[in-house]
């Protein structure tokens, strides 16, 4: 318990998620170097994550106003 | 004593109840305002809690004293071991709770807060006044929405607020992954649906086509179909090489099409020649037929002339008339000499002399030489007048009989010329006059005529017929190319939907791409939310333990002595109270608890954790108002114990209206010089409070 609580909380986390795919463990990766930095935190880290969200909707949206 | 700061004096004007400008002179010590409500305390501590924070206890509060002309402002001069900076906040008037804030060093250097204080810069009066106490390793910017003041405060005690946040900031993802899952995939599934449904409607049409089609032989390419139309158009217009057509579509050509066949409808003669030989044709065998009903009406008129010649046996009609009134003179004169001789035999008559007076010569003569002349005389007056005039009238009578039948059959004929005079003028207008010239218009040379005309009719008529035929042809194939053109039309749009189609596959990668997005975020949030739930339970025994001993000194409860987390709704921190001589007794501190243990509760994280950690930042201060709410005079002994151990960590500023217990009990716990005692003993509208300052 002691050495857990000496573990940084993100790679706690990656080390839950090495049993994972690749693409959870790619996306966990960029995450927790943004929860991880200097000024970072959760808000940046929720900041990649609804950028990458935001792409991958844009995206779509722009593939679906070729189809229409 | 850390180095934390320290509130030394605090500048108030134009705040809520602060009408002047007043100095309250703290000297960094612990302030006890005592006193009855109304006259200022709160006033007090909420003017130092907005100077420090910007706002106050209750969100939205007016803190504008808008009789106070000037700004309504606070500053506080904070102080640590190294360092003395004076806080000052301004309103600004017309926005809603908007303030202005600057830090300034003793020597009037300005700072920026965020860099001398940035865990004050990053939260409000509501957090404030609890996570004070704790060192965060940066400060959070956002604090979730969906915690509880007094779990911030454990999580923040635990160094656990920011990955609890990261819960609740992938949550938020989480939510809009969801909308957002939902709202493109029924985009998605709508778009899917169109498409299939556009397919299958256009395969439809193009199947009514092909299963009869208009052309003949193999499916014709556009090209070929484009070339059907422009060989159709030259044979139409005449026109074989129509250089406009270049680049035109194959819809565009059928309109030339169509409009190259309505130009050649509207210039054929044929049909104008036609009904030009008919109408004359028409003309001449009327003016015919009204020359025959004149030469019978010539012949009727000529035989009544005849009847009324024989009638009248050379003679004319006024003759006969005279012929009747001296026939009738002669009648009626004979008639008067009969009945002369009638009376000059009844004078004669008369007597019997032999010889009588003559009544006409007045000599005498013998009666019976009288009477043998008068009988001679009677009888030479002999002829039948009457009958001769019977006759003659009869005669008459058929006479104006037959004159009359003669006038009718005049009138009967005049208008019968005038008729065919009408005809001949329009077959005149039709043809000019070269039809019946002057001197050639006898009945032969009409039928010579209307027989020509005939002759040029049919012939007419024939090429009419064969025009029509052909028209009939261009027509057909105008309509085979229309449909061919419909079949293009389709075959492009079907391409197209099909094109799409393909296109929508990759939509579908990308949707598929997002939905594996949103399944890592949520594996990574169970993941988290796994860790964070093991860092918790390795910290709830020891801060079960402290809010423990800390309830149990506040309230000496004899049954419910502990506090404890409940493990199940991790990563959720709900308090439980517990007994330590029955474990099964576990309750909600709501459920089991007088007013007074709970009010004790609420002070619970302040003397939790700021008793165990020894490194609090920036303003070391607990503001806490009315905290002997429902306490009776032991518990207030036990908060004084409690806020003298805390005030070994923090300076306190308590506003209690438990005056005299107050100053009791205060010097008993506090040394002399530690604190401060402010009684705010009235408020005037004017002055604002006025404050009796007494340092211990």
């Amino acid at each position: 318990m002691t050495e857990q609580r000496n573990v940084k909380f993100t790679e706690l986390v990656a080390r839950r998620l090495v049993s994972e795919g690749e693409e959870v463990r790619s996306l966990w990766t960029p995450i927790a170097q943004e929860f991880d930095r200097v000024g970072g935190g959760p808000d940046a880290a929720k900041r990649y994550l609804d950028a990458q969200q935001q792409s991958l909707k844009e995206r779509i949206e722009s593939l679906l106003n070729l189809v229409d | 004593m850390s180095s934390g700061f320290r509130v030394q004096r605090v500048s108030v004007e134009g705040f809520k109840g602060f009408t002047t400008h007043q100095e309250i002179d703290l000297k960094g010590r612990h302030v006890f305002l005592l006193g009855q409500n109304g006259n200022g305390k709160s006033s007090v501590i909420e003017a130092v809690r907005w100077g420090l924070f910007g706002s106050t206890g209750r969100p939205n509060e007016v803190v504008d004293n808008r009789s106070y002309a000037a700004a309504c402002r606070v500053i506080l001069s904070l102080t640590s071991d190294e360092r003395a900076y004076n806080l000052r906040r301004t309103l600004i008037r017309g926005i809603s709770g908007g303030s202005d804030a600057s830090l300034t060093e003793e020597g009037g250097q300005e700072r920026l807060i965020r860099e001398i204080m940035p865990q004050l810069d990053s939260v409000d009066a509501g957090e404030g006044t609890y996570i004070i106490f704790s060192s965060q390793a940066a400060p959070l910017r956002r604090q979730p929405q969906d915690l509880t003041p007094f779990e911030r405060t454990v999580l923040n005690h635990l160094g656990l607020t920011h990955p609890r946040s990261l819960l609740s900031e992938v949550d938020e993802v989480l939510l809009d992954q969801g909308l957002i899952e939902q709202s493109l995939g029924e985009r998605l599934n709508e778009v899917r649906d169109g498409l299939n449904s556009q397919i299958s409607s256009i395969e439809n049409q193009r199947g009514l086509i092909t299963s009869s089609p208009p052309w003949e032989g193999n499916q014709p390419s556009l090209i070929q179909s484009e070339k059907k139309v422009k060989d159709l158009i030259a044979e139409v217009s005449g026109n074989l090489s129509d250089e406009s057509l270049a680049g035109v579509s194959l819809d565009g050509l059928i309109g030339h099409a169509d409009d190259a066949l309505k130009n050649r409808q509207g210039q054929s003669a044929l049909e104008d020649e036609a009904k030009q030989v008919a109408d004359t044709r028409g003309l001449l065998e009327a003016l015919l037929s009204v020359r025959k009903d004149i030469a019978t009406k010539r012949d009727a008129i000529q035989d009544v002339q005849s009847q009324i010649g024989g009638v009248l046996d050379g003679a004319s009609l006024d003759k006969l008339r005279c012929r009747i009134t001296t026939t009738k003179e002669e009648a009626e004169a004979i008639a008067l000499r009969h009945r002369v001789i009638e009376d000059a035999t009844k004078l004669v008559g008369r007597g019997d002399a032999e010889s009588i007076q003559c009544p006409v010569c007045e000599f005498e003569h013998r009666r019976s030489d009288l009477e043998s002349t008068l009988e001679q005389v009677a009888s030479q007056l002999t002829g039948d007048h009457a009958s001769e005039l019977t006759g003659l009238e009869a005669q008459l009578s058929d006479a104006e009989r037959l004159e009359s039948v003669a006038e009718t059959c005049r009138k009967e004929l005049a208008e019968l010329e005038q008729r065919a005079n009408t005809h001949k003028a329009h077959i005149d207008a039709i043809n000019d006059g070269e039809l019946l010239p002057q001197g050639h218009d006898s009945d032969d040379h009409l039928d010579a005529v209307i027989k020509r005309c005939v002759e040029r009719e049919e012939s007419i008529n024939a090429q009419i017929e064969g025009q029509e035929d052909w028209l009939n042809s261009i027509q057909g194939r105008l309509s085979n190319l229309r449909r061919e053109s419909s079949f293009h039309t389709l075959q492009a749009r079907l391409d197209q939907a099909l094109e799409s189609r393909n296109r929508f596959e990759q939509v579908n990668r990308a949707y598929q791409d997002l939905v594996s997005f949103g399944e890592s975020v949520r594996t990574i949030r169970r993941a988290a939310e796994v860790c964070l739930n093991g860092r918790l339970e390795e910290g709830i025994p020891g801060v079960s333990e402290n809010l423990s001993q800390v309830f149990h000194a506040l309230t000496r409860h004899p049954w419910y002595d502990r506090l404890e987390l409940d493990k199940d709704k991790l990563p959720k921190l709900e308090l439980r109270v517990a007994s330590s001589q029955d474990s099964a007794g576990v309750g909600y501190p709501t459920d089991v608890l007088n007013g007074q243990a709970e009010s004790a509760l609420e002070l619970v994280p302040y003397f939790a954790f700021s008793q165990t950690d020894d490194a609090p930042t920036e303003v070391h201060l607990v503001l806490l108002d009315d905290p002997t709410r429902a306490f009776d005079e032991e518990h207030i002994g036990i908060l004084v114990e409690r806020l003298a151990e805390l005030g070994r960590q923090v300076q306190l500023v308590v506003a209690s209206q438990e005056t005299s217990r107050f100053r009791e009990l205060l010097p008993l716990h506090f040394q002399a010089g530690e604190y401060v005692i402010i009684e705010p003993t009235e408020w005037s509208y004017h002055n604002g409070p006025k404050l009796n300052i007494e340092y211990g």
